[in-house]
């Protein structure tokens, strides 16, 4: 996913070279020209406005004291993007260790039956039939019994438009795995909507 | 689950991932199966949903504040690195990649970052700003709550010290008389403030922080 620099203004690539001999102004820049898509992918994996502020800082301070070792073999923004999945992941799993909550839907009930319809029908498609509202609240349900790993690779794809690619990168695996996890994530999440239609009607 | 190769071909198609080749055969595909149709409408429509509820740039709450924490949070972590338990040795290595000015001014620090105060003028301008970056050397970013208040810094040889000096604060009224100046030292861990006093002793301006780090400029 291509980040536009601003015309006139030095590339991420410039920025990263001052920043890496010290330059706070430059990594200041950096922020400046990342935080909403950090904050973004944070606050769409741990929902909550004060703990996805943290992580994201937490993101840029890990980010700050790694760029000595970020040789620029890939875009800056993958780079950190990595960085803020490791972040915010291993903050939902100590926070499921600690709470004892852990969702996984490997091991939940409701598997995808291998028959199961890929798509609804035309005219019994949820997304066409509830309101915009209703809709908004059973996709956020939906995708809260995803389990992490399947919910951040459909966030990355669907909502942060990175390719497998970059996906793979971003959270340390391999392109297979992306469309596997991709791929079940979609039918999951059809299941569900669909589920929760024919449950109100 | 695996998907069968349609399926798969039609996952990879609606995000742009095949080849001309691939293109062309599942065009033919879709043209003549309603069922792969309805799999690459859903996919779009599934995707259209996300979107709407997931954005996914959203810039965070008082953005100039977030980066002026991010700037506090690597000097702590500085100080806390270049704790005196470490050997000269290990000092030298973590930190033998950083450069002027910042590293001069994290290493001369050893602890405590600063809170620069102007001299109002003779109109009555002129207020408080917190810094991030610290000491004599430099002052990377500068936070003003107020909007249309803009700060400047520099280094006073007279005062030896490092002014903050701020912009478009309204006039104070002439019939306070200011009875003094109080800047604190800036000290993240135990909440910065600094006040200016009119004669009575009522506060007029404060600028400190609350339990979430977040300052708060008040004005009485």
């Amino acid at each position: 996913m291509p980040v536009s620099e601003p015309a006139n203004e030095p590339t991420d690539a410039a920025l990263v070279s001052r920043a890496q001999t010290g330059d706070t102004v430059a990594f200041d820049e950096l922020v400046t020209r990342h935080r909403g898509k950090v904050y973004g992918i944070a606050k769409n994996m741990v929902k909550v406005e004060a703990d996805a502020l943290d992580l994201s800082q937490d993101t840029f301070l890990k980010a700050w004291k790694a760029l000595p070792k970020f040789k620029g073999d890939s875009q800056f923004y993958t780079w950190l993007y990595r960085i803020a999945h490791n972040v915010c992941y291993d903050w939902l799993r100590k926070k499921k260790v600690r709470g004892g909550d852990e969702f996984d839907d490997q091991i939940h009930g409701d598997r995808i039956a291998a028959h199961a319809p890929t798509a609804p029908s035309t005219s019994r498609r949820p997304d066409r039939n509830a309101s915009n509202q209703e809709l908004g609240k059973e996709i956020a349900a939906a995708i809260e019994q995803l389990s992490d790993d399947h919910r951040s690779v459909i966030l990355l794809r669907e909502v942060h438009d990175l390719s497998y690619d970059e996906i793979a990168e971003t959270t340390g695996t391999t392109k297979g795995t992306v469309m596997s996890r991709l791929f079940y994530a979609r039918k999951k999440l059809q299941t569900i909507l669909q589920r929760t239609y024919d449950e109100t009607i | 689950m695996k998907p069968s190769e349609q399926e798969e071909l039609v996952h990879r198609w609606v995000d742009g991932d095949l080849d001309p080749a691939e293109e062309t055969r599942i065009e033919g595909l879709l043209a003549n199966d309603p069922h792969l149709r309805d799999e690459a409408d859903s996919l779009n429509s599934l995707r259209e949903s996300l979107r709407s509820e997931f954005p996914a740039e959203q810039e965070p709450p008082y953005p100039d504040f977030f980066n002026s924490q991010i700037q506090r949070l690597i000097v702590e972590d500085e100080q806390t690195t270049t704790a005196p338990t470490q050997s000269p040795a290990e000092t030298k290595s973590a930190f033998s990649w950083f450069a002027l000015p910042w590293g001069i001014a994290a290493a001369a620090l050893a602890g405590v970052a600063f809170m620069g105060l102007s001299r109002p003028s003779a109109d009555g301008t002129g207020s408080l700003a917190s810094a991030a970056a610290v000491g004599a050397t430099v002052v990377s970013t500068t936070y003003t709550p107020m909007i249309g208040v803009t700060a400047d810094t520099f280094f006073s040889d007279e005062a030896d010290a490092t002014v903050i000096r701020l912009a478009g604060l309204a006039t104070l009224p002439s019939s306070i008389e200011i009875e003094g100046y109080a800047a604190a030292s800036y000290q993240p861990d135990l909440g910065g403030a600094a006040q200016l006093r009119c004669i009575d002793g009522e506060i007029l301006y404060v600028l400190l922080e609350d339990s979430q780090g977040t300052p708060r400029f008040l004005a009485q």
